[in-house]
């Protein structure tokens, strides 16, 4: 085999693709568990589990952790619910709001979401709005809703992103911990971090 | 087609296709090159950069390395296979989960189809089940490497949901798999194909390249019989004008010849008339010969004439001396007959005086002697007369005798002279003949002459019909030039369109050619 400049030049760059992808895997150290974004949220005017108007008002002076999913869903979200219900024994700063948004509105009521919630954690805040309320919240989240129905006839389930954002007193998403980032000694840590700077 | 050239074909074939996966090998990397900065877009705004950075750069790498060692190969093929679908699986988490970035998938499967390779496909489906059902299985178990977690499948948990887009996968890898074969066949087949056309091409070319030169060599051949054609042309135009020239010069000479005929007519009939006139001269001098002979003869008779006119004269002088001398004789015989008269008178008296006697008796007697008297009276008168005559005659002899004797001397001078004429007349005839022979030279020589202008007539006339022959030769030139003319102008048309239909030829022969 001949050894060409061009191949040399190119054995070389195919080196460093590699070393620098083993320094990202290995030596890269991210200021954040959690995916780091920064994106405002507004126009949320949706009930909460009570009844009350919920805007993004109530986003602002309290840092959040939201959660889409919806209450007959028993693929991702009651993992995830398992997991926040425990950040929020872990995290007792009354600075964190933990919000759950269906994204099942048409078998979501507010009574059953009142349910529901009872089931994890008091903090818990339930929000329900019309379809087209949803659509439009989970479209600032880059929340995916599958419409493909699969799963007993009796219960059908859809597919949707089973993210955990954090959301600071600006309303502004801060970071966001999708599936199988959802360790949660390093989110709680992170996201006392994150009140504390806040 | 034989064993060896299946052979050749496959072998072609093979060739072929490594060609074709060395270009495809060089298109895929480039594509997963490309990848790895695609993705980093479709990570604005999810925060994923480092998730799928790393990843990426990891894959491409491997891929990289692949390519620079075994390019060509099925392993590059397989790795490449291995590597989209993991750049599909960190386009997926690029934006979490994002559902519409599952097509990358069967895109990226799609992608694969330039190998014609079914393995690819399947390798390709193969992985990306695996990294579906292993992320699933990951996730669960919340797996990382190093500081970043493997995280393919942001919703969804449950094998159903693997399996629904396992199926997919599946059928559009049958899909793919199909086509990959049908393609790879196809390809065969256009190779095959290609080969058998290009064998074909490349005798084509042959003929090409050999009509090629065909029609180099005729355009050649046009552009000659073209330049040709316009300098015969050209030079026949000329040859024309020379012809026209010619048929004057000729014209002008037969007139020349025409003229010269008729001087020569002329000249012939003049000599003919010169010799008529020579022919007379001839005549005259020959009846003026024959007259200087008569002459001469009558001279030669004259003469002859003279000389026995000489010799009468000498016989008439010699008679008139013997009459001479008859006279004297005579005048004794005149004197005698005298004396006889007067005796005879005497006896007739006697007798007239006897018969006077005799009385009548005697009268008859008395008569006669009367008459015998008278009659010697008359012959007395008579002698008388004749005496005087003879007088007279001697006179005259003597005279004559003179006279003779003055003839004969002018006989002498006569025949003196005579002889000075005979002698010139003989002179003159000499002079007659040589004249006769000199007319008669000039008579050859005018009839030469005559001759000489018939010859000249004859050879102008001839020279007429030979120029008349040459005029008709030269016009049939003249004819057969403008032909030429004509014909060399329509070659060089046809040889215009020879060479437009050549240069067609050639273009459409270049074409050909590419």
């Amino acid at each position: 085999m001949k050894f060409t400049m061009k191949k040399v030049l190119m054995i070389l760059f195919a080196l460093f693709c590699l070393t620098f992808s083993l320094y990202l895997f290995f030596g890269y150290k991210s200021k954040f568990y959690g995916l780091e974004v920064s994106r405002s949220i507004q126009n949320i005017a949706l009930l909460d589990h009570e009844g009350n108007l919920f805007t993004e008002a109530k986003l602002k002076n309290k840092n959040s952790l939201l959660f889409f999913g919806y209450t007959k869903c028993y693929t991702v979200c009651p993992v995830s619910m398992k997991k926040l219900e425990m950040i929020s024994k872990k995290i007792k700063s009354s600075n964190l709001q933990i919000i759950y948004i269906t994204i099942d509105p048409n078998r979501d009521d507010i009574e059953s979401l009142k349910i529901y919630l009872e089931r994890f954690d008091h903090r818990f805040i339930g929000l329900r709005g019309t379809s087209e309320e949803i659509q439009q919240i989970s479209k600032q989240f880059n929340v995916q809703i599958s419409n493909v129905f699969f799963g007993d006839k009796s219960n059908p389930q859809f597919e949707h992103s089973g993210n955990i954002y954090f959301v600071d007193s600006n309303a502004k998403i801060k970071t966001i911990y999708p599936l199988g980032m959802q360790d949660i000694d390093k989110m709680v840590k992170e996201i006392q971090g994150l009140i504390k700077e806040s | 087609m034989d064993t060896n050239d299946l052979t050749q074909s496959l072998q072609y074939v093979a060739g072929k296709f490594r060609e074709e996966n060395l270009k495809n090998d060089k298109f895929i990397i480039a594509l997963l090159f490309a990848h790895v900065f695609l993705i980093q877009i479709f990570t604005i705004g999810y925060g994923t950069w480092l998730l799928a950075l790393a990843p990426s750069l990891l894959v491409f790498g491997i891929s990289l390395l692949t390519y620079i060692f075994f390019k060509g190969r099925m392993i590059t093929r397989l790795v490449f296979s291995f590597a989209i679908m993991s750049f599909s699986s960190i386009l997926i988490f690029a934006q979490l989960g994002r559902l519409e970035m599952h097509f990358h998938v069967f895109s990226a499967m799609a992608f694969l189809l330039v190998y014609r390779d079914y393995f690819t496909i399947i390798t390709a489906a193969a992985t990306i089940a695996v990294q579906h059902a292993a992320s699933n299985l990951v996730q669960e178990l919340g797996l990382s490497i190093g500081k970043i977690p493997l995280v393919v499948f942001n919703y969804g948990h449950g094998w159903d949901i693997v399996f629904l887009h396992a199926i997919f996968v599946i059928f559009e890898a049958a899909v793919l798999v199909y086509f990959s074969i049908k393609m790879k066949n196809q390809f065969i087949k256009e190779r095959k194909e290609y080969l058998d056309l290009k064998n074909m091409m490349d005798r084509n070319e042959q003929i090409v390249l050999d009509m090629e030169s065909i029609t180099n060599q005729t355009i050649e051949t046009i552009d000659t019989v073209n330049t040709n054609s316009n300098l015969i042309a050209a030079e026949a135009e000329k040859q024309a004008a020379s012809i026209e020239e010619i048929t004057a010069a000729i014209e002008e000479i037969t007139s020349s010849v025409e003229s010269i005929a008729k001087n020569t007519r002329n000249q012939s009939n003049e000599a003919k008339d010169l010799n008529n006139l020579m022919d007379g001269m001839i005549l005259l001098n020959t009846t003026v010969a024959e007259k200087i002979e008569n002459s001469n003869k009558i001279l030669r008779e004259t003469e002859s004439k003279i000389n026995i006119g000489e010799e009468i004269l000498d016989k008439m002088s010699s008679s008139i001396t013997n009459i001479e001398n008859t006279y004297d004789g005579m005048k004794e015989i005149m004197e005698g007959i005298q004396e006889i008269a007067d005796r005879i008178n005497l006896l007739s008296l006697n007798a007239s005086i006897e018969a006077a006697r005799a009385g009548q008796f005697g009268r008859g007697f008395a008569i006669v002697a009367d008459e015998i008297s008278k009659l010697a009276d008359n012959t007395a008168v008579s002698i008388k007369e004749s005496s005087s005559l003879l007088q007279q005659i001697k006179k005259q002899l003597t005279s004559s005798s003179q006279v003779t004797n003055e003839g004969v001397e002018t006989f002498s001078d006569i025949i003196s002279k005579f002889s000075i004429v005979r002698k010139e007349v003989i002179d003159f005839s000499e002079v007659s003949e040589k004249q006769i022979q000199n007319f008669t030279k000039m008579k050859h020589k005018i009839l030469d002459v005559a001759h000489m202008a018939d010859d000249i007539q004859h050879s102008t006339d001839e020279q007429k019909l030979s120029m008349n022959e040459i005029l008709s030769s030269v016009s049939f030139v003249n004819e057969n030039t403008n032909l030429f003319v004509q014909k060399s102008n329509n070659l060089t048309f046809v040889a215009q369109s020879a060479d437009s239909i050549t240069s067609k030829l050639k273009i459409a022969m270049d074409t050909l050619k590419l």
